[in-house]
C-alpha cells in the first residue's frame, strides 16, 4: 500500500530486505505428535506406527492381533478412500476410526490428533496407527507413535530395505510376513536381515506368517514387552490384567 | 507425494512470520528453504507443489529459493521481502486525482 495516499496501486520500492526465521518445515507437525505422544502417556496409552507398502498385510496382521491380545486395542486405520480396513478390524473386535486422505499419501500429526478425538482410546490400551500403504512419504511424519513397525512381504525382494532407506532406518521392528510362500520365491533372508541392521543397527526382524500363524508369538512377545514397559495392561473391559 | 503437505505447512509458516508485527502487510518476494540431501524430500517436487499451493494467494509469485545442503536439514532460512520506505509516494498519483 502506498504511504502517501493510501491507494492500493504499485508503489516504489527501496529493495528487498532480508528477514531471518529458521523454522522447520516439519516443526508444526512434530510439535502436534510430541502433544499427541504426551497426552496417550498420561492415559498409559502405547502406540505403534504401522507401515508398509500396500498389500504386505498390515490389517491381516492387526487382525490376527486384535483377536490374540487381552490388552484393549485401538486403531486408527489410513487409506486414500474406502473404509474397508476399520470396517475389518471392527469385525475383528476392535474399534477403528478410518481416516482417508484422499489424495493423501501419508498420515500426519493432525489427521491422527483428529482420530483420537472420535476414536478416545482407553486408559492402559494398544493404539495401533496403520499408515497408508507406502514406503516413502509416512517415513516423514512423527504421527506421535512410541514405535515405528514396518512390514516387508517375502514377495518384495530381499533389497527392499536399502531402496527405501528412510523407512527402514526409522524402523523399531521389522516383521516380514508371508513366510509360507517362501518356497516360491527366490528371497534370501540373511540379506534381507543385513541390510535391515545397516540401516538401523540391532533392529529386531520378525519372519513370520498371518495366514498360516506361524511365527507370530515372537511378534506378541515384542508387543507385550513394549506394553509392560509404558505400563498398558487394561483389557478391554477397562479391568486390569493381571501381571 | 509428501512435498505437497510440506508445501502447504511452508504457506501456513510463513502466514505466521508474516503475521509478526514488524512484517504486517509486507510482500514477500522470495522464500529461501535449506533442504538436506537426506531430507527425504525432492526440491524438483517441493518446487512444483510450492506453485501449485500459492496460487491465488497472497504469495503466488513469490520465488521459492533451495539451497540443497548435506544431512537431513529440511527449514524455512528467511524470508525476503520488499522494504518499502512510508514516505515513497505511488507510482500512479493519478488514481488520487480522480477520486
Amino acid at each position: 500500500m502506498c504511504g502517501t495516499c493510501g491507494c492500493d496501486g504499485p508503489v516504489i520500492a527501496a529493495g528487498t530486505e532480508t528477514v531471518s526465521v529458521e523454522q522447520r518445515l516439519l516443526a508444526k507437525n512434530d510439535d502436534l505428535a510430541a502433544h499427541v505422544r504426551a497426552s496417550l502417556e498420561e492415559r498409559s496409552i502405547v502406540s505403534v506406527n504401522l507401515m508398509s507398502s500396500p498389500g504386505a498385510g498390515k490389517t491381516s496382521l492387526l487382525e490376527r492381533t486384535v483377536a490374540a491380545l487381552e490388552v484393549a486395542v485401538g486403531v486408527i486405520e489410513g487409506d486414500q478412500e474406502t473404509t474397508y480396513d476399520a470396517d475389518r478390524i471392527r469385525a475383528a473386535g476392535a474399534r477403528a476410526v478410518q481416516v482417508n486422505t484422499g489424495s493423501g499419501c501419508h498420515l500426519d500429526a493432525s489427521m491422527v490428533h483428529r482420530a483420537l478425538h472420535e476414536l478416545d482410546p482407553s486408559p492402559g490400551s494398544l493404539l495401533v496407527v496403520e499408515n497408508v500403504g507406502n514406503l516413502v512419504c509416512p517415513a516423514l511424519f512423527d504421527v506421535g507413535e512410541h514405535a515405528r513397525v514396518v512390514i516387508v512381504s517375502v514377495t518384495e525382494g530381499d533389497d527392499k530395505p536399502v531402496k527405501y532407506p528412510h523407512m527402514f532406518a526409522a524402523a523399531d521392528l521389522v516383521v516380514v510376513n508371508k513366510t509360507d510362500l517362501l518356497p516360491y520365491v527366490d528371497l534370501d533372508l540373511d540379506r534381507l536381515v543385513a541390510q535391515a541392521r545397516e540401516l538401523s543397527p540391532g533392529v529386531g526382524v520378525l519372519p513370520l506368517s498371518v495366514r498360516t500363524g506361524e511365527g507370530l508369538d515372537a511378534w506378541y512377545v515384542w508387543l507385550a514387552a513394549l506394553l509392560e514397559k509404558k505400563g498398558a495392561d487394561r483389557d478391554r473391559h477397562g479391568n486390569t490384567i493381571p501381571a | 507425494m509428501h512435498e505437497l503437505s510440506l508445501a502447504e505447512d511452508l504457506v501456513d509458516l510463513v502466514a505466521d512470520r508474516l503475521a509478526g508485527p514488524d512484517l504486517i502487510g509486507r510482500q514477500v518476494v522470495a522464500v529461501r528453504l535449506r533442504v538436506g540431501r537426506e531430507a527425504g524430500v525432492m526440491s524438483d517436487a517441493l518446487a512444483f507443489s510450492w506453485d501449485v499451493v500459492t496460487v491465488a494467494t497472497a504469495l503466488e509469485g513469490a520465488r521459492l529459493d533451495i539451497e540443497e545442503t548435506d544431512g537431513d536439514d529440511l527449514a524455512l532460512a528467511a524470508l525476503e521481502v520488499l522494504a518499502l520506505k512510508e514516505e515513497e509516494p505511488c507510482a500512479e498519483p493519478a488514481a488520487v486525482t480522480a477520486r
